[in-house]
């Protein structure tokens, strides 16, 4: 429907599942706070397996990667303590900034997937039962 | 319960059921609600001239519904609303009819129990009883509520936008001739972005080629309310024909919500005394009118 918009674009029959998933930690990352109070977070780069010589004397290989979080990132980092599951870390956020749980849940997960991808934390996903 | 009302039609829903998703247009489509977990509710509407048969209607439903697989098929009536009941897939759905003759209104509420819920006639009951339409008011206005906003706008005018993102809401409608538009806003994450006194902030939103005329602060309720009236200058030649268009507009933050809401108005000069007040209400304690 071309008029119907929507919290989020996909709309699976249910977000149990995902809502049920544990956050936590990349265990390799290193943290501090820098000048601004913001979390600093260093990641080790794998190094690629062409990186060999002759490639690795004119491709520059970098062993870590730094990314620095905004304050809605810090708290949502602090709660992936491989504890809290996405729902517990949505309620957190909800109450925090005063927002209904589906608006906490898009923009939760929204942060969740750059996290994701940027390999700042990992999902464990729990067993259907 | 929470009373949702969109495009004149009225429903109270449990206060978890969220609207997620939502059509613009008045004479066809849908609003869909979800608890934590699923989609529960789901209320389409479309125009009609004529009142239907709804006995026909619900049977010819339950047949049609039968041929596509529908499980343990049956009739549900909760007079005026008739329908059909059946398992669709891992839910248990039950679809009601009913006609609004006032606006020509043919509304579907639509129930999904999943597998763990238990189904409950009386709640069926209990939300398709609170589910109305309201009548064409004197006045020439509509009421709407979603989305945390609770507002007065013209009738006439169509809902032109709606930004439903996380901590923001936008409503935006505007008049067939493009000349009238009015928005309403609920603006969250303060901290993150509102870092000038809302009165300064709130001149950015001044439409391009407009000068303030005068602007104003008031306090009611605790609510700190900025005032800003602006004019269109220079003023072009549609404006010589039609009016110069003037820009109204209100902006305060909720202490309850920890929001910031807006109201807009822009309108010809010549209307302006004319039209009945639209209004924003951000808690039982505030309402702006303009």
């Amino acid at each position: 429907m071309s008029d119907t918009k929507q919290l989020e674009n996909d709309s699976p029959t249910s977000w149990k599942q995902m809502l049920q998933a544990v956050m936590t930690h990349n265990i390799a990352a290193d943290t501090h706070l820098n000048q601004e109070g913001r979390l600093v977070i260093t990641i080790k780069n794998r190094k690629p397996g062409y990186l060999i010589p002759p490639i690795s004397w004119v491709v520059h290989f970098s062993p870590t990667r730094q990314i620095t979080l905004d304050k809605i990132g810090t708290d949502i980092w602090k709660w992936c303590d491989g504890k809290n599951t996405v729902e517990a870390i949505v309620d957190n956020f909800k109450d925090a900034h005063k927002l209904t749980f589906h608006e906490a849940r898009a923009s939760v997960v929204d942060y969740l997937k750059k996290l994701i991808q940027r390999g700042v934390v990992a999902v464990i996903i729990q067993e259907k039962t | 319960m929470r009373q949702v009302v969109w495009n004149a039609i009225e429903v109270e829903l449990p206060d978890d059921w969220e609207l997620l998703q939502f059509s613009k247009d008045a004479s066809h489509g849908r609003l869909a609600f979800a608890d934590r977990y699923q989609f529960r509710f789901e209320l389409d509407w479309t125009t009609i001239s004529l009142p239907p048969d709804l006995e026909r209607m619900a049977s010819d439903y339950l047949s049609k519904l039968k041929e596509d697989g529908l499980e343990e098929p049956r009739k549900c009536i909760h007079l005026p609303w008739r329908g059909a009941c059946g398992k669709e897939k891992d839910n248990l759905v039950s679809r009601y009819t009913n006609y609004y003759p006032g606006r020509g209104l043919l509304l579907e509420a639509i129930f999904l129990w999943p597998d763990q819920k238990k189904h409950s006639t009386s709640f069926e009951a209990k939300v398709l009883d609170s589910i109305a339409v309201a009548p064409y008011r004197e006045d020439g206005l509509q009421h709407w509520k979603a989305y945390g906003l609770d507002f007065i706008v013209k009738e006439e005018h169509y809902l032109k936008q709606l930004v439903a993102e996380p901590g923001n809401t936008v409503f935006t409608f505007r008049s067939q001739n493009k000349r009238e538009v009015e928005t309403f806003a609920r603006l969250g994450f303060l901290d993150s972005w509102l870092n000038i006194p809302v009165q300064d902030w709130f001149k950015s939103r001044i439409p391009e080629n407009f000068t303030i005329t005068s602007t104003n602060q008031q306090e009611t309720s605790e609510h700190q309310v900025s005032l800003l009236s602006a004019k269109r200058s220079p003023t072009v030649l549609v404006d010589w024909i039609w009016g110069t268009r003037t820009f109204l507009a209100a902006a305060w933050i909720c202490p309850k919500q920890e929001k910031l809401f807006l109201v807009t108005k822009l309108t010809p000069s010549n209307k302006k005394n004319k039209q009945p007040p639209i209004s924003l209400t951000c808690c039982e304690d505030m309402e702006i009118s303009l």
